[in-house]
């Protein structure tokens, strides 16, 4: 360096012209540096706020989604209020699900808009580590008790009926488990509730071998409320033993062997466990319900149970006549199955032999065992019903019986396969079996553990789904308001269908809007439906059963 | 001579040295008073947006809970239609909003407020959920590529579930979707005349719930 350039160097470092100028330019430099980059996190951190409120309301969003459609509607979520977050764009979400967790992941990338900053900053443009945003929430339940009492009259078809339960029950699950946190029972009712071997000890033995039709030429009369005698001469009014003999005569003339297998303990009649129940005659309304309350404690509590009034007694034409027919009942159930194919019906049926000549040959012209009204089920009571009044399955019960507190879907439709329909309805049988499945005090008797049916008023959503029918015969339309109101009083949501506007009378239907309306507080309806509505109600059904909250880390 | 003088004085002004440091001084302080300035407004800015999207987030989260009713005088809890109660809610927010940004002039900031709420069990015919509008405040310019109505078809773009059943697609019933639209024009208390920009800041943000979360 010259001795000029020296001097000049000197100069310059010791002159005081510009010095507030450089100082300032100098001290400017980091200050903006400091403020940018200030900014730069603040907004970064607010973008990361900003996701992570986007992530949390997209978990708790899809958490309600039936769970094949939950990978789809991550990406639509996350991309609904992605919009906000300027400097970001949703760039791949992940979604675990492990019960009861639903654990959403969402890796962002940057805006196009914004890479021009970064290329300022980084060699491509890309951020070293790109916003990474979790969120988790975890499923609680709120457990339910669904109970579906399912029409088994003869409008009814075995086919729509198992699609239809098929359908609500894939809309209550939708690939879901609940585990013990959801249960179903099912039931079919017509006149008479079958309630299967698992749970025939509900009733007793003897009263088993009465003829649902209680004795000959005897009726109740539900207007009158008493029991009126039909036919002069005949003295007999359930009395049990006398009935049995009557059966067993019955019987013998027929084939000696019958009373063997239908009238001993033991037989086939009795292995096949079928055990239909009837209803009581009714003569007070409430303590008919009270029998409601507490499964049968004895032997004739037992009995009371399936006592009934014997409507179907008195048959067109003029005759009266009183058949074994529980055990008739059992006898089809036998033919049904395949042990039992290729017996000729008139071993059984307990048709007079000039009767069977005139009417019924024609129905048999193929083969007498080849008889099927109803496809898969033997289907006798036409005899009794459309003809003379000869033979009639006394209220044939469904063959589908009781299924309590089930928790695997599957199971629900394996049992369905038993359904069968084919007689009148009796509704009060839908509100009285409802109800008893869902009342705690009946635990003991559905052998599904202490905790099924579960207290009243506790966490578990208890819930009756009725699919009325068609009215058959007289029913006990009386008591159906008073079991409303124990159901409403026990917080028990109830929900009836009417499958079309003729399958209730006005009578009924008033009823049931009643029945409505006392049970409002707790979420009941009544619907002459469309089918929409029906998966509507599983579907809010099982609405009640998932919650969920995010879990805080 | 007069002009030689004038001259002289002016350069001797020129070269003194005296008075340097408060010319350079009085030379940067606008310099340094538009870069404070423009600090602060960005700053003002970055929290204004940052409110305005905290706010609206959290918005949506208390509106898609509440109940469809209010608690009258006497703290009972009356239900109101949706049609009603819908536009009370706008108004609502509007002036929580307004507050959230001065509690003390709630006046002197200008918002506005659009709410799209959706029961899923309200349908139409062709059983898609019915979208309810309401508004309160300043219109906001938000454009959204589909509209809410659009977004309840089944389909890819649905922003609700859909399930299967008998051969017809039903949306999953009473889930309740309440989509919140907010902006503010940002003004910085007392200077809003001065320092009032021509743009709004817009939010919007979109929660479901079911039954019982």
């Amino acid at each position: 360096m010259t001795k000029q350039k020296r001097t000049t160097l000197k100069t310059f470092l010791a002159s005081e012209k510009g010095f507030v100028g450089v100082v300032a330019g100098l001290f400017l430099i980091p200050t903006m540096t400091i403020a940018v980059g200030s900014f730069a996190i603040y907004g970064e951190v607010t973008n990361l706020t900003r996701a992570q409120q986007t992530v949390d309301a997209a978990t708790l969003a899809l958490a309600n989604y039936p769970e094949p459609a939950r990978e789809v509607g991550s990406s639509t979520w996350i991309d609904a209020n992605t919009e906000p977050v300027h400097s970001l764009r949703l760039s791949e979400t992940t979604l675990e699900m492990v019960d009861p967790f639903i654990k959403l992941s969402v890796e962002y990338g940057v805006a196009e808009s914004y890479r021009w900053g970064l290329k300022l900053i980084s060699r491509n443009g890309d951020m070293a580590v790109l916003p990474f945003v979790t969120s988790s929430a975890e499923f609680f339940y709120r457990p339910l008790e669904l109970v579906m009492a399912l029409d088994a009259s003869a409008s009814q078809k075995k086919n729509k009926m198992e699609e239809m339960i098929r359908n609500s029950l894939d809309v209550v699950y939708a690939n879901q488990s609940y585990g013990d946190n959801v249960r179903i029972s099912l039931f079919a009712y017509s006149e008479i509730v079958n309630l299967g071997s698992e749970y025939k000890d509900l009733i007793s033995r003897q009263s088993r071998r009465l003829s649902p039709a209680g004795a000959r030429g005897w009726v109740y009369d539900e207007r009158r409320e008493e029991w009126i005698h039909k036919k002069k001469g005949s003295p007999v009014l359930y009395k049990t033993q006398r009935v049995y003999d009557e059966q067993k005569k019955t019987l013998s003339k027929i084939n000696a062997a019958l009373v063997e297998d239908l009238l001993s303990e033991g037989g086939p009649g009795q292995k096949i466990g079928y055990a239909p129940v009837n209803r009581k005659p009714l003569k007070d309304v409430v303590s008919y319900v009270d029998l409601m309350e507490q499964p049968p404690m004895n032997e004739e509590d037992k009995f009371e149970l399936v006592i009934n009034d014997g409507r179907w007694s008195e048959k067109p034409g003029g005759y009266i006549y009183t058949y074994p027919t529980a055990y008739w009942d059992a006898a089809q159930l036998m033919m049904a199955s395949e042990y039992w194919q290729g017996v000729d019906i008139r071993e059984w049926a307990v048709i007079p032999k000039e009767w069977w000549e005139e009417s019924y040959t024609e129905m048999f012209a193929t083969s007498p065992d080849m008889y099927s009204m109803f496809g898969d089920m033997w289907g006798i009571w036409p005899f009794g019903k459309h003809r003379y009044g000869i033979v009639t399955a006394n209220g044939d019960a469904s063959r589908m019986s009781v299924l309590a507190g089930e928790t695997n879907p599957d199971a629900v439709m394996k049992h369905m396969e038993n359904y069968s329909s084919g007689t009148g309805t009796s509704p009060d049988e839908a509100f009285a079996w409802g109800y008893r499945l869902l009342n705690p005090n009946w635990s003991s008797a559905w052998k599904r553990g202490a905790n099924f049916p579960t207290q009243y008023h506790s966490d578990t959503e208890k819930h009756l789904m009725i699919f009325a029918g068609r009215t058959g015969a007289e029913s006990h339309l009386k008591v159906i308001p008073e079991i409303c109101r124990r159901l409403a009083d026990n917080g028990i949501r109830l929900s009836i269908f009417l499958p079309t506007d003729d399958h209730a009378t006005k009578q009924e239907k008033e009823i049931y809007q009643e029945c409505a309306l006392c049970g409002e507080k707790n979420g009941s309806i009544y619907r002459e439906i469309k089918r929409r509505e029906i998966y509507q109600a599983f579907a809010e059904a099982a609405g009640q059963v998932a919650r969920v909250r995010l879990i805080s880390y | 001579m007069k002009n030689s003088g004038f001259v002289l004085a002016l350069s001797r002004f020129l070269k003194g040295k005296e008075g340097a440091v408060g010319l350079e001084f009085a030379l940067l302080v606008p310099i340094l008073i538009v870069i404070v300035l423009g600090l602060y407004s960005a700053n003002m800015y970055q929290r204004t947006d940052n409110t305005l999207h905290r706010e609206t987030a959290s918005m949506a989260d208390i509106l898609v809970n509440a109940p469809d009713g209010i608690v009258n005088e006497e703290g009972e809890f009356v239900e109101i239609p949706l049609e009603e109660l819908l536009p009370m809610r706008a108004e609502s927010a509007r002036v929580l909003l307004q507050r959230a940004f001065s509690s003390t002039d709630p006046h002197s900031v200008e918002v506005g407020v659009k709410l799209f709420y959706v029961n899923t069990s309200v349908q139409d015919d062709k059983n898609v959920p019915i979208v309810m509008e309401a508004s309160a405040g300043s219109t906001c310019p938000i454009s959204k590529s589909l509209s809410m109505a659009e977004r309840m078809r089944p389909g890819e773009t649905a922003i609700i579930p859909y399930t299967e059943g008998d051969g017809m697609l039903f949306p999953v019933p009473k889930l309740r979707l309440l989509r919140i639209e907010t902006c503010v024009i940002p003004t910085f208390g007392d200077l809003k005349s001065t320092l009032k920009l021509p743009v709004f800041l817009t939010s919007e943000f979109t929660a479901m719930r079911g039954n019982n979360d």
